[in-house]
């Protein structure tokens, strides 16, 4: 009996932590504040390590740039490498149980701290559905379970939206403009139709000629909250811009990223690549940004899948890997490539045995 | 551990039936129906503004009546189905306030635990908390199944299969508070059933007059898998004449559209189980929920245990308060001072809204607690 109260006592503090997670917007199982404290305190230890480093690599990159000589950037590699692993081995593993600790992103200087994920529609905006889901709570899980995962690696992450409302799309923008994001990610779901193959895209923003493409962004573009002439006026400096090229290059990691992970769980699932549309929630940041359709909610075994909390793990776990492959890719000094589809071990720099570039 | 001044509650929203158990020992249990006036005339004749359960079933044709609850949570998109979900709480609450005799009662002194599906979304889970503001002090949100565990005691190696109106809810109780992948939530339950008789009646009566509630009725007295035990006739007018049809076949089919889903699940958990632990759960699993009164399925689940080493299935014969003491158990066990910590919001005013300027709190999005009764706010109306 007495037993059995302690164990009580354990399943109702289960319920509260996972109550005071809810109430505090986090994810439960993940980490308790206890260890978030203690890795808060790591932080400034890993900072001043940082400062060597970033010292050291600084030296590094002035040489690569003059001599652009890829083995000097191999050398690089194992001091970065150094600080990882010490680094890993004395911070509690707070997140992933399932993965090997990977990547800190402090170890990125040159890249991005800052990550934006948009929940797509809310509101009375549902978007797309199947019996008993709406795209727009799916979106906000999904992005929620994102933010979790990059907070958890020391990301600064603005959610445009963490309840159940309607923001507009110029209102996003203006959300991720101001807080000075690094990156921006739109997460939506796919509505194809019952004939098409089910599969998953991301889309970076420019001009399209599919016309299947151009319907699918006119009902994405609803609650714009730009005028008319605001969008003629974005849309003819967009084009030119050197965001495009970045955007574009995110959009590449996140859905190949997001294609090798989710189709081990789900065979039969095709890689509708990356493409091109007019979103124009992706028109006024300034940031390189992507919109994902995570999933499709006119295919039944889709439906079924999304229905399973540790499938929209994987979506944002699919995601949040595809963003770290780019902040890896942006430690590298401009001229090289993203070497789409090479081997692990002629990839970027600062993601080594990783996979990141395994699968395509 | 609890303190007296406190009321303790356990509701179970349900999709069909909601109820409630209080710490004063009483409980109650309403249609989880709300209905409001039509217009002026129903107002003065139901002397009323809005209705609750039975009653506003009865005076549907002079309401706008609502099911608010769909798989046990808030249909979104809907301000009026979150309205009736505050009507129907509210009015649990009122009732169990009553049973008090607190006239006049604090709700900041009332705390409230209340399941939800195993596997609901946390934005449902955020939205119940924000329906809640102003009704009770604090809110803890728990897993229906969880609840039901907890109340009966069946904490360790034993599986809860609550089978409702609107889902079927699986949780597997391992000594550890349940996560997700404990858990499991189907959409196969008491609703479904209604729709697939519905269809195959009408298919073969196609000149038979019913509506869904009839059907709901016919289930309810004679559903049945496996071998009936006698015919099942109901009556229904064909072109106003009271007709007796048979359908029996109709009623079986329907009922038996739900053993391959529910089997199947049952099936996966248990493989999930610790090898050593997998025979206690097996001869461990507790089938509630009104949909789990259909004659035969306890043993039909059995049936599918025995290719699998045996096991046994126990079937609730009163499932309606099941969830709701749990929940009230549990709220009686949560300690002192972790009910501090759940506390919510106390000055919702219902209807009350304002403009608000979204770029200036965008910057702390991410922490933002939700506002009150603005969810969906005025603006982009169409
Ligand atoms: N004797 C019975 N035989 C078969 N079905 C029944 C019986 N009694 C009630 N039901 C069905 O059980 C369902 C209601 O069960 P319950 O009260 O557990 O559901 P709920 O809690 O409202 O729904 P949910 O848990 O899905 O939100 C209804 O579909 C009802 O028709
Ligand atoms: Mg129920
Ligand atoms: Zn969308």
């Amino acid at each position: 009996m007495a037993n059995n109260s302690r164990l009580k006592r354990r399943l109702v503090s289960g319920a509260i932590s996972e109550n005071l997670d809810l109430i505090h917007g986090r994810v439960p199982n993940v980490e308790r504040p206890r260890r978030r404290f203690l890795r808060l305190s790591t932080r400034g230890a890993v900072w001043a390590a940082l400062v060597l480093v970033l010292t050291a690599s600084t030296l590094l990159i002035s040489q690569i740039n003059r001599a652009l000589d890829q083995s000097l950037a191999e050398t690089a590699k194992p001091i970065v490498l150094e600080t990882l692993t010490q680094r890993g081995s004395s911070e509690p593993t707070s997140i992933s149980l399932t993965e090997p600790p990977k990547i800190n992103r402090a170890l990125f200087p040159l890249g991005l701290e800052r990550v934006v994920v948009d929940a797509g529609h809310g509101g009375i905006n549902s978007g797309t559905s199947a019996p008993g889901m709406l795209e727009k709570d799916l979106a906000l899980d999904i992005s929620q379970r994102l933010r979790d995962l990059l907070k958890a690696r020391g990301f600064e992450v603005i959610m445009t939206r963490d309840e159940d409302r309607d923001v507009e799309l110029a209102d996003r923008a203006h959300i991720a403009n101001t807080a000075r994001g690094d990156l921006f990610i739109s997460i939506h779901l796919n509505w194809l139709g019952r004939e098409a193959t089910r599969g998953v895209e991301t889309y970076y923003l420019g001009a399209t000629l599919d016309p299947i493409i151009e319907q699918k962004a006119i009902r994405e573009n609803q609650s714009p909250g730009y005028s008319l002439t605001d969008f003629r006026s974005l849309l003819d400096g967009l084009y030119r811009d050197v965001r495009g090229d970045e955007s574009r290059q995110l959009a590449t990691f996140v859905q190949r990223s997001l294609f090798r992970k989710l189709s081990q769980r789900s065979p039969g699932l095709r890689d509708r690549g990356v493409k091109r549309a007019p979103f124009m929630v992706l028109i006024g940041t300034e940031m390189p940004a992507i919109l994902a359709e995570v999933a499709c909610l006119s295919d039944d075994d889709d439906v079924e899948l999304l229905k399973q909390p540790s499938y929209r793990q994987l979506i944002a776990q699919s995601l949040f890997e595809g963003i770290v492959d780019y902040a890896a890719s942006l430690t590298v000094p401009p001229s090289p490539p993203v070497h789409i589809g090479a081997s692990p071990a002629d990839g970027s720099i600062a993601a080594p045995s990783r996979g990141s570039a395994g699968g395509g | 551990m609890s303190n007296n001044n406190y009321l303790q509650v356990g509701i179970d929203l349900g999709t069909s039936r909601s109820a409630i158990s209080s710490s004063t020992g009483t409980r109650h249990v309403v249609q989880s129906y709300v209905g409001w006036p039509v217009d002026m005339v129903a107002r003065k004749v139901l002397k009323r503004d809005v209705l609750i359960g039975e009653e506003a079933l009865e005076n549907r044709p002079m309401l706008d009546l609502h099911r608010p609850l769909e798989r046990g949570l808030i249909k979104e998109g809907s301000e009026k189905d979150t309205q009736a979900v505050r009507e129907l709480l509210s009015h649990l609450i009122d009732l169990a306030v009553a049973d008090a005799g607190a006239n006049g009662h604090d709700p900041s002194r009332t705390r409230a635990v209340v399941g939800v599906p195993a596997e609901a979304l946390r934005v449902s889970k955020q939205n119940l908390r924000q329906a809640m503001e102003g009704l009770v002090g604090s809110l803890m949100i728990v897993s229906e199944p969880f609840a039901v565990a907890y109340g009966l005691e069946a904490l360790l190696h034993t599986m809860i299969i609550d089978i409702g109106a609107g889902t079927a809810d699986f949780c597997v109780m391992n000594g550890r508070y349940p996560t997700e992948d404990d858990q499991r939530t189907l959409t196969n339950a008491g609703d479904a059933v209604d729709q697939l008789l519905f269809t195959s009646v009408r298919e073969r009566f196609p000149e038979a007059a019913f509506s869904m509630h009839m059907v709901r009725a016919w289930k309810e007295q004679h559903a049945f898998i496996g071998a009936p035990k006698q015919p099942v006739v109901v009556e229904v007018p064909v072109r106003g004449k009271p007709t007796e049809i048979d359908v029996t076949e109709e009623m079986k089919a329907a009922c038996e559209s739900l053993l391959p889903p529910l089997s199947e699940t049952m099936v996966d958990l248990v493989s999930r189980v610790e090898p050593e632990y997998q025979a206690k759960v097996r001869n461990n699993i507790v089938l509630t929920g009104g949909t789990g009164l259909i004659s035969g399925l306890g043993a039909a689940l059995e049936r599918t245990l025995a290719e699998i080493g045996g096991g046994r299935v126990k079937v609730m014969a009163d499932p309606v308060f099941v969830g709701s003491d749990g929940g009230l158990s549990i709220a009686v066990d949560a300690p002192e001072s972790d009910w501090e910590k759940l506390g919510v919001p106390q000055n919702q005013v219902l209807g009350a809204e304002e403009g608000e300027s979204k770029a200036d709190e965008s910057q702390d999005l991410s922490s933002q607690k939700p506002k009150l009764g603005k969810s969906k706010d005025g603006k982009g109306d169409s």
